[in-house]
């Protein structure tokens, strides 16, 4: 077996074990589903790049993860807009609840989830995010996020929390 | 009294991910590839070509240098009295050479006397040494060390 297809076959193991997770945790981040795609791309291109490194790695998957953040960051970046314009709530809620399944079929359980998460800071959004539906632990968030356990685990807490009141907020 | 934090996780653990369209993750990788045969800058056939070429240049250099010692070495017995001691011509011409001049043999002599003083030297050093080293095993044995 030569070496393009052993990088190649190490590509789609990572791809069926993080792709999907990626690609949700990058559109969220970046309000959109094309340059998730964008991005998720870059992210696959380097880490094919890095084929090297992959023996040394003891924790896969907050190094997959921090490196995809890292590249929404450049994205960001290059595009003048490091964090999401709180003004861009709606649409961000729009690409949030395209990006959702719901198990009970109650529609609008999800546009008030999305909307309150789209109204949610970034760094605690970040964190739910990639605790629910990226299924990371706080720890792994941590080592993503280059934060102490503590403050991700106050966000987490805060997160939650804000989310709740948004989502009475909006009930009432 | 339900934990608020508990109560928040429960209601989101019914949320998923959805799963991207089908065919996604092969065009992803499929473009992922593209872009890595585009950004190798050294390809199969170029590194083929590399090492031939670096072959050829060893080679060379090692045939140069075959060839320069060799000229060296002709060139230095014409040229250089040293080289032409060292190859031997001079130790068979010598007898020749002291029949013919007298003068030399005197010369060759003190030269032999004193190669010989050198070398009674360098033997009496020795044995000091080893005096040295006898009585040093002496002591040790003495000292029961």
């Amino acid at each position: 077996m030569n070496k393009v297809s052993k990088s190649q076959m190490k590509l789609d193991e990572l791809y069926d074990r993080y792709g999907e997770k990626l690609y949700h945790y990058l559109t969220i981040r970046l309000a959109s589903a094309d340059d998730a795609e964008d991005v998720l791309q870059e992210v696959f291109l380097r880490l094919a790049r890095y084929s090297i490194r992959w023996k040394f790695i003891r924790n896969e998957e907050p190094y997959v993860f921090r490196l995809a953040r890292n590249e929404a960051n450049r994205f960001l970046k290059r595009k003048h807009q490091n964090q999401i314009n709180p003004e861009n709530a709606p649409a961000l809620a729009r690409v949030i609840h395209d990006s959702l399944v719901i198990d009970c079929p109650d529609r609008s359980d999800k546009e008030s989830l999305s909307l309150a998460l789209a109204r949610l800071p970034e760094e605690q959004r970040q964190v739910i995010v990639l605790k629910f539906f990226e299924e990371l632990t706080l720890k792994e968030i941590a080592a993503v996020c280059g934060l102490s356990l503590n403050t991700v685990a106050s966000r987490y807490r805060y997160g939650l929390s804000k989310l709740k009141s948004l989502l009475e907020a909006k009930d009432d | 009294m339900i934990d608020p934090e508990k109560e928040m996780e429960s209601y989101l653990s019914r949320f998923r991910r959805k799963v991207p369209p089908p065919g996604f993750k092969e065009q992803l990788l499929g473009r992922v590839e593209e872009r890595r045969k585009l950004e190798q800058v050294i390809t199969p056939a170029i590194l083929k070509i590399a090492v031939a070429c670096l072959a050829l240049i060893v080679i060379f250099l090692g045939a140069n240098f075959f060839i320069n010692r060799t000229e060296e070495r002709y060139l230095s017995a014409f040229l250089d009295i040293n080289q032409a001691i060292e190859s031997g011509v001079v130790k068979e011409a010598l007898p020749s050479l002291l029949a013919d001049v007298p003068e030399l043999a005197g010369l060759e002599k003190s030269l032999q006397i004193l190669k010989r003083r050198s070398q009674e030297k360098d033997e009496t050093r020795k044995q000091k040494i080893e005096e040295y080293l006898n009585l040093l095993n002496m002591k040790e044995e003495y000292n029961g060390s």
